[in-house]
């Protein structure tokens, strides 16, 4: 029997890295004990997958993993379950029974939701990156730029994998959302006030081809820097699938 | 507004002392961010006591450390009180810091370490005193005790280290010496008296203090010394300053706290598993080893208390791993029972079970079955010397015909691999105690031939040395005896290697040893005195901190230090004490006395082994503790 677990991540948690969470996940798990399955032998290890890693600094709305379990349990169970068991800064959205249908979580991820937001004092503003999206991206045929990974670095075009990205200005509701989700705000300086410009993005994501939005970015923004040091934050909304009919749905 | 802000703890509105410039920019950044399930939570507003519990080491060091999160447990049971952590920063948050001026902070709160009124620094190892005066300087606390004023944090330190503290003596306002479990509730009732009544000053304080049973204020007492360098005289300032600090014991470890909700780490910890001490102190008595010594007497943890602290910590933890922890674990009386019960509870709750310092016999090769692949794990056998002589001068109790049997019982279960760990440079070494040690080795290789038919055979049977260069410590029958020079220490590891190389199975056999260049300075810092911390604190200017990590130890910055103090290593590493010498360490009454000392000082010289604890009682003194092995049925005198 499996099972889909939603999450999201946020306040000081979102230091935390990718495999840290992993193992962060696992304790939790035992702690709540939910009865998962596990591998055989001497080290047996739980049934879990995640669907896509979260990069450190990054806070997600839209986090999901697999589980495996031995028995069946109450949905609203788990979650109340596992949320009793969590640090601050995670929080467990929903538990759901797969079906024939569903792929695994990691296969089945075609794209990313993201909402980026500027950190102060960088020179960065809405009327640069409004001229950027004149410039570089409305109308554009081709966007090229480097891609690098740890094994090779080939020159890409952006254009069919970014199916989204429009500028706005953030409304009083997702201003406070993220305000709570990443309450050192102010002191960072990160511009989540309402009004303040921010950035929508949905880009391929997955086994195909998985963009990151930092690398949009730099395309962008033509800056050369390591996300680390790029003038904005990463918030990372939801993981789709594609659906029947060639839209996107969620996890 | 107060109302609202001030049942809130800092750490839930997501304050960081690090901004998210900083944090994303360095290493590991979960090391710094505290709010760990199992981190304790209370509001720094509610308390008079504030402590800042630090190890000096990197975060996933300092997390692995048993004895901090006992004494966080038992510190935190106050209302008074707030017991907080802090670890070094890596080399690449330490220079942010120093270049921004960030200063050094407690993880809870997120504060700043100079708003605390202690801060308690664990010393493990030697080789960490330069990371204490890092700690100090990020936390902006003048270096000298002498030199803090009435805001600075009280300075104090505890581990093993203290019971020799005086390289470091200057840089601390107190040392508890013992187990902190007997008297950290005194001194911290005595600081909240003295605060509420408004008699707390600085030196009234400490001058209180060390009339605590196992407090040591070292601005209380005058060293002096001879012409030749050694210790002349070491005395109170004062008549109310005791001239003997005694070591503090906790006797009664099953009613003592223990941390049963242990704290989670969400960045790796060295020790990623829950841990349960199962026993303090060792019954063997082996003469290089401080901890045989100094955790005396032999104290067993109640079986059922341990059964209820494993499910405890299990539950509460959510690990998948359960490591036993003591010097000797088969010395362990009810090891049998405690493993039948971990093993049913573990293999339910799919939680693996680890078993170090176990000795290899019939038995613990089947527990090691049943808990580990006995085709992915390896035996461990530590003779330390390589020669049955030089096992009787140290008084290893471990015979080839041990080595030989436990290996091939193993063998026959399915093990094929062996490691030995031994030390090189023990008192008197020989050459012959040298090449011993790689024919061991190849002894053990033979005897998986000569047990396991070709046939039967799955490859090759791995055996690894490792050797460490021996160190001589305070307290054991061996702090009168000389090291050698780095040079001498090499050929000695080259005669291992080579006689390795000769050896009939030497395809089976692999060698590893350790550089000597960090021994000799932990050599120093072990038996020194007050002039060393002079040489610290240069070394520190110089750039040296995280002297334990290889690639940060810097052996040039360190010589450059000695000679622009003065300070010569070879007289603190070289030399033979006379039995007669005065040791910097010797106002500690540690229990175990001067004369046993001399005694297994002269036996080692003579060959001769001393029985363990429980064979027989050799008088070491520690039955004067009134309770452990001293008082087992077997062993009335």
């Amino acid at each position: 029997m499996k099972a889909r677990i939603k999450f999201e991540k946020g306040g000081v948690l979102r230091y935390v890295g990718h495999l840290d969470m992993m193992r962060y996940f696992q304790k939790a798990i035992r702690r709540s004990g939910i009865p998962i399955s596990y591998s055989q032998g001497f080290h047996p290890h739980q049934h879990m997958s995640f669907a896509m890693p979260l990069g450190v600094g990054v806070s997600s709305e839209g986090e999901y993993m697999d589980i495996d379990l031995e028995e069946e349990i109450n949905p609203n169970k788990a979650v109340d379950d596992l949320n009793s068991h969590m640090a601050d800064g995670v929080r467990v959205i929903s538990f759901r029974y797969l079906t024939e249908e569903d792929g695994n979580a990691m296969s089945s991820v075609g794209a990313a939701s993201y909402f980026l937001y500027l950190k102060g004092g960088e020179g960065l503003d809405g009327d640069l990156l409004m001229s950027y999206k004149n410039e570089r991206f409305d109308g554009k045929d081709k966007m090229l730029i480097t891609k690098k990974t740890k094994k090779s670095e080939r020159e890409i075009d952006l254009k069919p994998f970014v199916y989204d990205f429009r500028l706005f200005e953030l409304d009083e509701d997702y201003s406070k959302k993220m305000q709570s989700l990443i309450p050192d705000y102010e002191t960072n300086d990160f511009r989540l006030n309402t009004g303040d410009m921010g950035i929508y993005l949905l880009l391929s994501a997955g086994s195909e081809e998985n963009i990151r939005p930092d690398l949009f970015m730099k395309y962008l923004t033509g800056r050369k820097e390591d996300w680390e040091y790029l003038p904005f934050g990463i918030h990372r909304i939801d993981l789709l699938k594609k659906d029947k009919d060639g839209g996107f749905v969620s996890l | 507004m107060g109302g609202y802000y001030k049942g809130a703890c800092s750490t839930m509105t997501g304050k960081l002392a690090l901004s998210d410039k900083v944090l994303m920019r360095v290493e590991k950044s979960a090391r710094y961010i505290g709010n760990e399930i199992g981190m304790i939570k209370k509001d720094p507003d509610d308390v008079l006591i504030r402590f800042a519990f630090c190890f000096p080491d990197v975060y996933e060091i300092g997390m692995s450390h048993l004895g901090i999160q006992i004494l966080y447990e038992m510190f935190n049971r106050r209302d008074d009180l707030y017991c907080e952590r802090v670890y070094s920063p890596w080399p690449d948050l330490h220079r942010i810091m120093k270049d921004e001026g960030i200063p050094l902070f407690a993880l809870e709160s997120q504060d700043p370490i100079s708003d605390f009124d202690f801060l308690g620094i664990t010393l493990q190892y030697e080789m960490c005193y330069t990371n204490v005066l890092q700690v100090l300087d990020l936390a902006r606390i003048p270096f000298h005790a002498t030199d803090r004023g009435e805001d600075d944090p009280i300075v104090c330190g505890g581990g093993p280290c203290t019971y020799n503290p005086e390289p470091i003596a200057d840089f601390f306002d107190f040392f508890f010496i013992g187990e902190g479990e007997t008297e950290y509730d005194h001194i911290f009732d005595l600081y909240g008296s003295m605060k509420r009544s408004g008699t707390y000053s600085r030196s009234a304080f400490l001058r209180e203090v060390s009339h605590i049973p196992g407090v040591y204020v070292p601005s209380l007492y005058e060293v002096s010394y001879n012409e030749d360098g050694t210790v002349s005289d070491f005395v109170p300032k004062f008549s109310d300053v005791p001239a003997t600090v005694v070591r503090q014991v906790e006797m009664d470890l099953d009613n003592s706290p223990y941390p049963e909700k242990p704290l989670v780490p969400y960045v790796q910890a060295t020790q990623d598993r829950v841990v349960l001490e199962i026993m303090r102190g060792c019954i063997r008595g082996c003469r290089f080893c401080q901890a045989g010594m100094l955790y005396r007497p032999t104290r067993q943890r109640n079986v059922e208390v341990l059964k209820k602290y494993a499910i405890s910590m299990l539950d509460a933890t959510g690990q998948d791993e359960i490591s036993l922890s003591s010097l000797s674990s088969s010395d362990y009386e009810a090891l049998p029972e405690l493993l039948d019960f971990l093993i049913d509870e573990c293999t339910k709750r799919k939680v693996n079970i680890s078993l170090p310092s176990l000795r290899i016999d019939a038995f613990s090769l089947d527990v090691m079955d049943k808990v580990a692949d006995v085709k992915k794990s390896s035996i461990t056998f530590a003779p330390e010397g390589g020669s049955q002589r030089m096992r009787d001068v140290i008084n290893k109790g471990l015979t080839v015909s041990d080595i030989l049997q436990g290996a091939t019982e193993a063998f026959k279960g399915g093990w094929t691999k062996v490691k030995l760990y031994f030390m090189l440079g023990l008192p008197g070494e020989r050459e012959e105690d040298m090449t011993a040690i790689p024919d061991l080795a190849d002894e053990i290789a033979m005897c998986y031939y000569d047990t396991i038919p070709k046939d039967q055979r799955n490859g090759r049977v791995r055996v690894t040395i490792s050797t460490s260069f021996f160190v001589p410590k305070p307290f054991t029958p061996f702090q009168w005896a000389p090291m050698e020079e780095a040079t001498e220490y090499k050929r000695r590891a080259h005669i291992v290697k080579d006689r390795m190389h000769s050896e009939h199975n030497a395809k089976s056999i692999s060698y590893q040893y350790h550089e000597p260049d960090v021994t000799l300075l932990e050599g120093v810092f072990a038996r020194g005195d007050r002039r060393i911390a002079a040489v610290i604190e240069k070394a520190y200017e110089k750039g040296c901190f995280f002297d334990a990590w290889t690639e940060f130890f810097h052996k040039d910055l360190w010589d450059q230090s000695f000679e622009e103090c003065g300070v010569d290593p070879d007289f603190y590493t070289m030399r033979e004490r006379p039995i007669e010498e005065k040791f910097p360490w010797d106002f500690i009454d540690c229990g175990i006395t001067r004369a046993f000392l001399e005694r297994e000082w002269k036996r080692s010289k003579e060959e001769v082994v001393t029985p363990n604890c429980r064979m027989g009682c050799s008088g070491c003194g520690i039955r004067k503790y009134g309770g452990g092995v001293c008082f087992e049925g077997k062993n009335k005198v």
